[in-house]
């Protein structure tokens, strides 16, 4: 028996409490200055302290459950940190190379085996996708600075 | 009158028509693929629009929501899997009608009581939003703002399982979208340096993020398939199933036109989604039944109750959009995004400013109608092609796709990373059963709410009393509070009932 929706309460009032007193006088150019309802702070203090009034009331009423909840299972973090090297891939390879590589990831990590599936879809896709953004709709596309 | 001429003669062009049917036939084979849903459909597809003319990039985007309407049926009835939510009940009768042999027999209803609904839906639209677009011109600031906390109290209210949850992932919405300038006196807020982030989060890698990346992450979690889906049904060679002969569809005619006049009804009210509208239909079309005891068994009023409860919200579910600026659901949502996008702020003035535009949409729905008809029985062999692919095979191509998809937004990987973050906390919430639609919708609404509240304030100096001393924003107050003192009464009721009486 857990009480995710007690953690997660606990966890949102803490995020509006300091939402309410650190983060919206330093990340809020021109907080506290003006006069009524002109201020750039208006709404977002008022957006925490709905959000820590909702969190307290989600507090008190939360019940556990049998269930568990597992987050992030080694299948979707190596999906998550595939997806973050392609973001970090893209801007030095490239978009049709990066793409190729984590094509060719995703598939062997999903369990794909067969070469000839594997080299047509890591290798085909990123081309045809390459074809119609950068010829058709003439998006500039990352060139990858490593190969220039 | 005139200016529906004029829509008429600006939508029907072959360019149109053939983006419009593209978008039918793209909507129609993704709805059909389990866990691959009609949002998903159209959030990749907008930023294919954005180089096109409005008229075409709408009708598109509208065709790949009726599309896709229709195409959750397909796997509904094939192979006892809802293509999208909203044709869970469809699976009821629909799979046993299969498995009888009558799949096509079920398709075609499936198909003619959609696209009836549909279509009757829109006449209604195209009736209602003029006249209550006028009467919303009227709205000041106060108004505005009543109205706006009103849809989002009952759109946190219906979409998930929790109110709390639901009203929780809505002011996490309206504080997304406070981060980039502040809209009066235009400094930055919450952009913590970035350069990238003082014009704020953008609703599409929001949105791709959200409902493609997060349902991506959902779906690996268990074992993947060979395929999408097995079929299970058997092909008939009788004549009699294969077909809906026309006193078949007369006898289903209730049925629909009850379905009709629910979801049109339901569809105006924002956050009412049509999975809800079908099982009420199918509820209602099961009492008003001579022979109840055959729902679930493979009846085919059972698929006409079910495809027409869920296809009369697609018509009614703009009424909100076009005539209040206000989105009822996702899909409306995004629209509202290709909108703004086309430099057209759906709304009250509209009408006045692109009246030529909203009539060719008018126009342009009716022409997705009949592409549901015309394409319909082809896509069905289309959809069954597609259901072989195996899901290994199909995320990464999605995950590609997602990338290059939110890139081509604005050429910019900061929408890229932005996208994947929003993927990360859609995949949370989904774990927590935290609804993401008031999410979305409430930050789509997040401008209106706070520009309305401050010129509302600055208008009574200061004073929140303007709120309640206006009769239309009092009354959408009243609604707001009888919205939640309803949910609330409810909830207690059912907590003093012992277990498993709910």
């Amino acid at each position: 028996m857990r009480n995710y929706d007690r953690i997660i309460a606990a966890v949102l009032f803490a995020f509006s409490v300091v939402l309410y007193f650190f983060i919206i006088p330093w990340a809020i150019e021109g907080a506290g200055q003006g006069g009524t309802g002109l201020t750039p702070d208006f709404m977002p203090r008022w957006i925490a302290i709905t959000l820590g009034v909702l969190s307290a009331i989600l507090f008190i009423v939360a019940k556990p459950t049998h269930q568990q909840v597992k987050l992030f299972p080694q299948r979707v973090l190596v999906t998550i940190a595939l997806f973050v090297a392609y973001i970090a891939l893209a801007p030095l390879v490239g978009y049709l190379i990066s793409s190729m590589v984590i094509m060719a990831a995703y598939l062997l990590h999903f369990g794909v085996r067969k070469p000839l599936t594997l080299a047509v879809l890591s290798l085909g896709l990123p081309v045809v996708l390459y074809l119609f953004f950068a010829k058709v709709m003439l998006v500039v596309l990352p060139q990858g600075i490593l190969l220039q | 009158m005139e200016q529906f001429l004029i829509g008429i003669k600006l939508m029907l062009t072959w360019h149109n028509l053939l983006f419009a049917l593209l978008g039918v036939a793209v909507g129609i084979v993704v709805g059909s693929i389990p866990g691959l849903t009609v949002t998903m459909a159209i959030a990749l597809m907008v930023p294919l629009t954005f180089q096109m003319d409005p008229i075409p990039a709408i009708a598109m985007l509208l065709g790949v929501y009726k599309g896709g309407m229709f195409g959750g049926s397909i796997s509904a009835i094939l192979i006892n899997a809802p293509g999208t939510p909203a044709a869970s009940a469809t699976v009821l009768d629909g799979a046993p009608m299969a498995q009888k042999g009558q799949a096509l027999k079920a398709l075609k209803m499936a198909l003619y009581s959609s696209v009836t609904a549909d279509t009757l839906s829109d006449i209604v639209l195209i009736l209602v939003a003029p006249p209550l677009a006028r009467l919303a011109l009227r709205f000041g600031p106060p108004e505005i703002f009543s109205l706006v906390v009103f849809s989002l109290t009952i759109i946190a209210a219906v979409s998930g399982k929790s109110l709390i949850k639901g009203l929780v992932a809505a002011t996490l919405g309206v504080l997304f979208a406070t981060v980039g300038m502040d809209p009066v006196a235009g400094t930055s807020r919450f952009t913590f340096g970035y350069v990238e982030m003082l014009k704020g989060i953008g609703l599409l890698p929001m949105l791709i993020g959200l409902f493609a990346v997060s349902e991506i992450l959902v779906r690996v979690e268990a074992p993947l398939k060979e395929t999408l889906g097995k079929f299970l049904f058997k092909d008939s060679d009788r004549p009699e199933d294969r077909r809906v002969s026309w006193a078949e569809y007369r006898r289903c005619l209730r049925t629909i036109l009850r379905g009709t006049a629910l979801g049109t009804f339901l569809g105006a009210i924002p956050g009412i989604g049509s999975t809800i509208t079908a099982f009420l239909n199918y509820g209602m079309a099961q009492r008003a039944s001579k022979h109840p005891e055959r729902f679930g068994k493979g009846e085919l009023e059972g698929v006409a109750a079910a495809e027409s409860g869920n296809s009369a919200v697609c018509g009614a579910t703009l009424i909100p959009l076009l005539s209040l600026g206000i989105p009822g659901d996702i899909v409306t949502a995004v629209l509202l995004g290709a909108f703004m996008i086309q430099g057209i702020a759906p709304g009250p003035t509209m009408f006045h400013e692109h009246g030529k535009v909203i009539y060719a949409l008018f126009v342009g729905l009716m022409v997705c109608n009949l592409g549901n008809l015309l394409l319909g029985s082809v896509s069905v062999r289309a959809a069954k092609g597609v259901l072989r692919i195996p899901q290994r095979v199909l995320y990464p191509i999605i995950l590609l796709l997602c990338f290059v998809g939110t890139y081509a937004i604005d050429n910019s990987l900061f929408d890229v990373q932005a996208m994947f973050f929003f993927g990360i906390l859609g995949y949370v919430m989904r774990k927590f059963d935290y609804p993401l639609a008031p999410l979305l919708i409430a930050f789509v609404l997040g401008p209106m709410l706070e520009n309305s509240l401050r010129q509302a304030l600055i208008m009574s100096e200061g004073h929140p009393a303007i709120f309640v001393t206006r009769p239309i924003s009092l009354g959408f107050l009243i609604l707001t509070a009888l919205t939640i003192i309803l949910i609330v009464v409810r909830l207690i009721k059912r907590q003093r009932q012992p277990q498993g009486a709910s």
